[in-house]
């Protein structure tokens, strides 16, 4: 297929079936809508390129800056889109929480300021606010500054209505659950109102919140939705809370059961559904089909995921690695290390290695006379895969107070070094007035 | 127990509660929205209960002792459990010693007057935080040795020439006290330096932009140079410990930037030959309030509700509490405090002190002050009262409003709770005295004993079982922070609140004392068994 400009790509994507064997439903279809399809990776394509496109070429015409409350999904596609067109945009969102989203959105060149907002969450009212911050700026200069306001755009839920709606109505002969994440509430309003004004009226339409003191990119609490402009809370028959570890555990379940490589919000959405459908399926006579929305893809969401559930990414413990190591701080403590008061003496007996291992920017500070620096992170991935020093010359650990250090003289010795730790560390080297060296 | 809610009060705490039952592995972590949307009658007539002690509890089931205190010694009466200061610093504690951590952990005099909290607080590691000459006095007599004094605040002759005499740590406000107190110097106890931290504000944001919010407070950063040339001249006279701040709760995305400038400082101060030793990160750390997420977020959800119209008003002359409608949107925020947070206290400012430093090649502030072997300050003021106490008040009578609100009249104040500025959001504990209780449907709210409209003790509705009368007791839940003496005043001669201390010997066997002749160490040695 050829295609003029990418732009086109946007929509039509296609709606996979989840085997039954992943998600146990025994008399309902799930369906994830591919949304993470979208030629710029997310569901935020279509609202994007929708809400702008009538306007983008006057945006062109008179040098007007798009301006964005959003670091995520909707900033990377309004980035990409303005970069074709020549367009300079300005995002300005709360501090954003998903790192490799906004990485990304940074590398496409967009200029991202970020506010202190004297509310942990959406709050148009407050003055630091940037829905407000923007509002006022567009505002104050109209003929240079362009707002789409994916927040309070009907075009936002109309753009869903004729496209998303649309293509699940004209795949699937009835829908009767459907499922999407509350952000804006865009996707999950359109959608649903299209299906039940075309196919079925008895549609189920469920939103799938986080909890308020947990976060799930894109989605919000019930509480937060009301101060949405989009939001109406009648056009939902229910509301699912789901939980951002488990809705982690629900995406891996995806991923690995069905191949489908999507982030955690389709996690959670995929989870709500499941959870809200497993409680009617025993009582099912007839099949019926359910629809979720599989809003993006899994790759910059790796700090987010590692956050949240670390043993992914193969934290296991080697046997006779440090991470193993059971250390009992309170046995035969002389075995492994020098008390400060015979330090010296020992010292220049037997000519140790001295390793300070804490960060440099200490270590230059001031340190022990001919201690090298060696910080605990690299000292730590050095000790635990290779044997990185002689074992014929003693080593003396250095750490502030000879805690981390004393654990380190233990666990080498099992490896066969003279390894012994500063104890008390350097404050105590210090507090005895022993002589301490800054590196210049 | 009368009309206390049977809770769970397991092993892992008392701030458990169907927050924590949700986690559970049976029925993880998920909730049908609508169990909690329409299932009548905790919609209805939604509940803020409030995180409770175990203690506490314990002590308000004792309803005979309860009853005899409040009519011996007067309504409004606080109650402060003295002994659960010292589980929070042990919390505190441990945050220091998980980093391998130096440095003091100030117990701010501000929030709460009671001597008998001073006196618990001296006998762990702690140091106090005083901001004005009464408050040092105190302070000393609170068992306080001056060296584990600080004394903040902006400062008149008198106090500052009594911090200078007893070599108590300076946090210094501004350029005319540091001038002041090296003029003082020769006053200072023999051969003793002037010991001062020095409060800057003004930080220039980092990578994260925000708009700079003004303060009375400290001395601006840019100014700072200016600072450091006087201290080296003066070195002789000032023992300069290092810089501090102090920003209030939340105010997450301004700390970093502020720790990184005190830091470049320090170093640099360190290059210039003076010998700064700390850094001072203030204080701002919360408190749990509400024993549940999913209470806390009900009700907001209820009162943004009643202000779209949609139900009942939830608050007094429907004021919205913050909130009001516009074009059938909500607009507003809210004027009282979240009562819930899933990081409170010690965890608080374990996040504070974890996060990576930019400029410091992502190292924490932790590990930067531990490598350093700098001393880590802090004035945590309203997280280490978490627990501390409670005020207690007669009803005198219930009555209907003109509008017909269902009242519970108090023989206490709004002074007596502050509740102007920190409006406590959860439901009092209701001790009933009276044998015909009749249902409180439409909900109470509290209001007080002031010849004044709007004496209001609380803004809001709350849905008690039973509707309170005259004799019932009605006790507000964690008042040691802010709320109980804080800004309390005699107006129209009405009686301000006596304090007593409790003490908890077998599990519920309580001691009382009088505030101020509670004495921890007499206590120990047996002399007060």
């Amino acid at each position: 297929m050829k295609y003029e400009n990418i732009t086109e790509l946007i929509g039509n994507t296609p709606l996979l079936k989840i085997p039954a064997r992943v998600h146990g439903l025994k008399n309902i279809d799930l369906y994830a809508k591919m949304e993470m399809m979208n030629p710029f990776g997310s569901v935020k394509d279509r609202i994007a390129w929708g809400i702008i496109k009538d306007d983008i070429e006057e945006i062109q015409a008179k040098g007007k800056t798009i301006y964005e409350n959003s670091s995520g999904n909707t900033a990377k596609a309004l980035q990409v889109i303005a970069n074709m067109y020549g367009v300079k945009t300005r995002l300005i969102t709360y501090l954003a929480k998903v790192d490799g989203v906004k990485d990304i959105v940074r590398m496409l060149g967009a200029d991202i300021e970020e506010v202190l907002g004297g509310s942990e969450c959406f709050d148009p009212n407050d003055p630091n606010d940037p829905q407000f911050l923007i509002a006022k700026m567009v505002k104050d200069n109209p003929e240079k500054n362009y707002f789409p306001s994916q927040f309070t755009n009907p075009k936002n839920p109309d753009v869903h209505y004729k496209t998303t709606g649309k293509e699940i109505v004209d795949d699937l002969e009835s829908v009767d659950f459907f499922f999407g994440g509350l952000g804006t509430s865009g996707s999950t309003l359109g959608a649903a109102r299209r299906i039940r004004d075309e196919g079925n009226p008895a549609l189920v339409s469920v939103g799938v919140c986080a909890s308020k003191n947990d976060f799930i990119p894109g989605i919000r609490s019930l509480d937060q939705m009301w101060e949405s402009g989009l939001f109406v809370k009648e056009n939902y028959d229910n509301f699912v809370y789901v939980d951002s570890g488990e809705s982690v555990d629900a995406m891996m379940e995806l991923i690995r059961g069905a191949g489908l490589l999507c982030g955690p919000t389709s996690g959670a959405s995929y989870l709500g559904a499941v959870r809200y459908l497993k409680k009617i399926d025993d009582q099912l006579t007839e099949r019926k089909n359910a629809v979720f929305i599989a809003c993006d893809r899994v790759e910059w969401y790796t700090d987010y995921i590692r956050e949240r559930r670390p043993q992914l990414y193969g934290l296991k413990m080697k046997p006779g690695s440090l991470r193993a190591f059971e250390f009992d701080p309170a046995g035969s403590k002389e075995r492994f290390t020098v008390k400060v008061s015979k330090a010296q003496a020992w010292i220049d007996d037997e000519n140790p290695l001295i390793i300070d291992v804490r960060g440099n920017l200490a270590y230059k500070m001031t340190t022990i006379p001919n201690a090298i620096n060696i910080p605990w992170e690299l000292f730590e991935t050095m000790i635990d895969a290779a044997d990185p020093f002689p074992k014929e010359r003693p080593l003396l650990l250095v750490c502030p107070v000879g805690e981390k250090t004393a654990r380190y003289a233990a666990y080498l010795q099992t490896r066969g070094y003279r390894s012994f730790s500063l104890d008390g560390g350097i404050l105590e080297w210090r507090n005895c007035s022993c002589r301490l060296v800054k590196i210049t | 127990m009368t009309k206390l809610e049977e809770k769970r009060t397991d092993a892992a705490g008392f701030q458990s509660s169907a927050a924590e039952a949700k986690s559970d592995p049976a029925n993880a972590g998920q909730c049908l929205a609508d169990d909690m949307l329409e299932s009548g009658s905790d919609r209805k007539r939604p509940r803020v209960r409030p995180a409770m002690h175990p203690a506490i509890r314990r002590f308000l089931s004792d309803e005979k002792l309860v009853f005899s205190l409040v009519d011996g010694l007067g309504s409004p009466l606080n109650v402060l459990f003295p002994k659960h200061i010292e589980e929070t610093i042990g919390r505190f504690d441990q945050v220091y010693k998980d980093r391998q951590l130096q440095g003091t952990i100030f117990y701010t005099s501000k929030p709460n007057k009671s001597m008998a909290l001073k006196r618990q607080a001296s006998t762990t590691r702690v140091g106090l935080d005083v901001s004005s000459f009464g408050e040092l006095k105190s302070a000393l007599g609170g068992g306080f040795h001056p060296e584990r004094i600080e004394a903040t605040g902006p400062k008149n002759i008198d106090y500052l020439a009594l911090c200078v005499q007893q070599n108590v740590l300076i946090n210094v406000d501004n350029f005319v006290e540091l001038k002041q107190i090296a003029q003082m110097s020769s006053y200072s106890p023999q051969g003793k330096k002037a010991r001062v931290l020095v409060r800057l504000d003004g930080f220039e944001p980092g990578r994260v932009k925000f708009t700079q919010q003004d303060s009375a407070f400290g001395i601006p950063v840019k100014d700072a140079p200016a600072i450091i040339e006087f201290l080296l001249e003066h070195k002789d006279s000032i023992d300069f410990h290092g810089f501090s701040f102090h920003f209030n709760a939340g105010d997450y995305i301004r700390r970093p930037p502020a720790i990184e400038a005190c830091l470049q400082l320090t170093f640099r101060c360190l290059e210039l030959g003076l010998s700064p030793r700390a850094i001072d990160v203030g204080g701002g750390y919360r408190i749990r309030y509400a024993a549940d997420q999913d209470d806390w977020n009900t009700y907001i959800e209820e009162l943004k509700s009643s202000v779209l119209g949609n139900r009942d008003s939830l608050t007094w002359n429907d004021s919205g509490l913050g909130y009001h409608r516009e074009d059938g949107i909500l607009k507003g925020a809210p004027n009282f405090m979240e009562h819930y947070h899933k990081n409170d206290g010690h965890e608080d400012f374990a996040s504070v002190i974890d996060t990576p430093l930019p400029a410091f090649d992502g190292y924490s502030t932790a590990r930067i002050v531990s490598d350093n072997m700098f001393e880590l300050h802090i004035e945590p003021g309203r997280a280490l009262l978490d627990q501390c106490g409670i005020t207690l008040s007669h009803v005198n009578f219930a009555k209907q409003s003109i509008l017909g609100e269902q009242l519970a009249v108090l023989d206490m104040n709004r002074t007596n709770l502050n509740s102007t500025q920190l409006k406590l959001m959860t439901d009092p504990v209701l001790i009933y005295r009276n044998a015909d209780q009749k249902p409180a449907d439409k909900g109470v709210m509290y209001v007080g004993n002031l010849c004044l409209t709007h004496d209001m003790i609380q803004y809001h509705k709350t849905f008690p079982d039973f509707s309170p009368q005259t004799g019932d007791v009605v006790a507000f839940i964690n008042t040691a922070a802010y709320q109980m003496d804080f800004a309390e005043t005699h107006v129209l001669e009405q009686s301000i609140a006596k304090k007593i201390a409790i003490i908890e010997g077998e599990p519920g066997e309580f001691r009382w004392f009088l505030d101020e002749l509670y004495n921890p160490l007499a206590i120990a040695l047996g002399i007060k068994p």
